[in-house]
């Protein structure tokens, strides 16, 4: 934060050696999710970041000092991916025009999902619907509800199992999310086709235990 | 006794098949075996196969649309970023878990706040790295638009050689600076400090031609107050849509930036919400005198040449119109009708700098 004391030139280098990656980074991603890659706007947008992060004596970076949690780095981030994303959305309105909502391609997606849905889709949300009752039955004890959420995040919304590890509050490795996936899944699996109890792992299975209910697979993981 | 090649396949041999193949299975000959006859495990194999197929496919599925207690894609960010208590993780995510948007949001700001690069990212990143001259001389930069003050050397240097004058520009700078600049101002400022176009824009000052940007092209050296007449506008557009002002403040900017048809588009929206404008009619003129400049279509200069008359029909005197229109007719190749209009021009406005560049222009013309 000397750039904000001292506002020298050599605090500002070490802010983009520090924290130039972050930036681009986050720009390149962002700027993806509106279908834009081209090299000369991610730099644009870029410097246009550095401008603004200076902007009212460097407003955003004080705001940060104030702030009680997470680490910079992912503050910087939240900043820039909201600078880039205001940009498209500010451009998208000034060419459109008026009363049109700004939209990303994922925004896109998500509308054009929710007009047309082929016959698979029907199919799969009715499997999505099943997915969930088979949750609900299968699950009783205290840390099922976290398994639950962990199973859908992944299953439903594709978010990786080292991307779950590392949400705030889940309190798992990756290993032991991968092992909350595979052993839900193994459960789901048997109990949607009626083939009968399966064991939560192997290890049981072979001394003849068995368990149909999430309650008797979890904990190890913790 | 029953034959072991005649039992059933358990649950969890089942699915170690389908997981796993059958080469991973205990009782692995035994199991073929038996599969080979028996078609009610094959069916229960089926089954769980299907199972698994959609379960990888359950994000294809219909979404559900957002509703009205969703949280913001900023809501997300900050979480993934880790910025939030974990009482609110905990309510957001129980909430993602039930919602389809907001579990893509999450999805998508996840993938945002990854620190690691993929292979592919990496490559981009690659040819973003600035080198050390490159960060040198933009943290000079940063340095000034933070409020920096110059180091003690160049103080010193300029306090010996101009210390009166350097307070006095410093108490008029310090006046400047209380004053928050327009957009119409920034843009103005950018036309001059910069100016890439032949024709005038409204309220700009004087500035000699530089080499100019063009659609496509990067925009780095753009001025900083364009930048920031950019930054203004896009964000009180999103609170004015239909402010003809913004409108033309963005499409002035397109201008700037040699963005034609986006300029003809903003221009042309902005008439829409209010008929005629003369103003907004000039702008529009120069937008397809750039689209021509860029694409050599002369029907562009029609357009323009159609648009400054109409605008000159209304009022004569305005100057603008006029300097713009000669400059028109010159590229139109039409010197006597440009001539006419640089002649009319110095004697509406003479004593201005513009006059300068339209006496040059004469001479040029009755010259050839």
């Amino acid at each position: 934060m000397s750039c904000i004391k001292t506002k020298e030139s050599a605090a500002w280098e070490e802010f983009i050696s520090r924290f130039h990656r972050c930036i681009v980074l986050t720009v390149v991603r962002t700027a993806r999710q509106w279908g834009e890659t081209s090299e000369a706007v991610i730099e644009d947008l870029t410097q246009d970041t550095y401008l603004k992060i200076c902007q009212e004596e460097c407003r955003v970076l004080r705001r940060f000092q104030s702030l009680k949690t997470g680490t910079f780095r992912g503050y910087l981030t939240v900043v820039v991916a909201n600078f880039v994303h205001d940009h498209f959305k500010g451009a998208q309105t000034a060419k459109r025009g008026k009363g049109r909502r700004a939209s990303s391609l994922e925004d896109l997606k998500h509308e054009a999902s929710d007009q047309a849905s082929s016959a698979r889709e029907i199919e799969q949300n009715i499997f999505a619907n099943e997915v969930k009752s088979a949750l609900k039955r299968l699950s009783a004890s205290r840390s099922a509800e976290r398994d639950c959420r962990i199973f859908w995040l992944y299953y439903r919304h594709g978010i990786t199992a080292n991307a779950i590890a590392g949400l705030p509050t889940v309190g798992l490795s990756v290993k032991g999310v991968e092992s909350v996936i595979g052993r839900l899944a193994r459960l789901v699996r048997a109990e949607l086709t009626g083939i009968g109890a399966v064991s939560d792992d192997k290890k049981k299975r072979s001394t003849g235990e068995s368990s149909s209910a999430i309650d008797l697979v979890n904990n190890e993981e913790e | 006794m029953q034959d072991p090649a005649d039992a059933h396949l358990s649950a969890d041999e089942i699915i170690d098949l389908v997981d796993n193949g059958i080469d991973a299975l205990e009782r692995m000959e035994m199991i073929e075996a038996h599969l080979q006859l028996c078609e009610f495990c094959r069916s229960r194999i089926a089954a769980v196969r299907k199972r698994d197929d959609q379960l990888r496919h359950l994000p294809e599925g219909r979404l559900t649309s957002s509703g009205p207690d969703c949280p913001t894609s900023e809501a997300w960010l900050e979480l993934a970023c880790g910025l939030l208590p974990d009482e609110e993780v905990e309510r957001l995510l129980s909430h993602a878990s039930s919602c389809d948007q907001c579990g893509r949001r999450l999805s998508h700001a996840l993938v945002i706040a990854d620190h690691r690069a993929t292979p592919g990212e990496e490559q981009v990143l690659r040819n973003f790295e600035w080198g050390r001259d490159r960060s040198s001389s933009f943290a000079t930069k940063l340095k000034r638009q933070s409020g920096g003050l110059p180091n003690w050397n160049e103080l010193k240097i300029w306090a010996v050689a101009a210390g009166v004058i350097i307070a006095a520009a410093a108490g008029a700078w310090l006046v400047q600076g209380s004053r928050k600049s327009s957009p119409d101002q920034l843009i103005a400022q950018a036309y001059t400090e910069e100016r890439t176009l032949a024709l005038r824009i409204e309220g700009a000052s004087y500035g000699p031609m530089k080499q100019r940007r063009g659609p496509g092209q990067s925009k780095v050296n753009r001025p900083y107050s364009l930048v920031k007449a950019e930054s203004d506008v896009s964000r009180e557009l999103l609170l004015h849509p239909d402010s003809v002002q913004l409108l033309q403040a963005r499409g002035r900017i397109d201008l700037l930036d040699w963005d034609c048809a986006d300029a003809i588009s903003v221009f042309k929206n902005a008439l829409r919400e209010r008929s005629v404008v003369s103003s907004l009619q000039t702008d529009l003129a120069s937008a397809y005198f750039e689209c021509a400049e860029v694409q050599s279509q002369d029907s562009d200069y029609g357009l323009a040449l159609n648009l400054l008359s109409q605008v000159l029909r209304k009022n004569p005197q305005d100057s603008i119109a006029l300097f713009n229109r000669a400059i028109v007719y010159e590229r139109m190749g039409q010197p006597h009708e440009a001539i006419a209009d640089w002649e009319r021009y110095v004697r509406l406005d003479p004593k201005s700098i513009w006059a300068v560049e339209a006496r040059d222009a004469l001479q040029r013309l009755t010259a050839r």
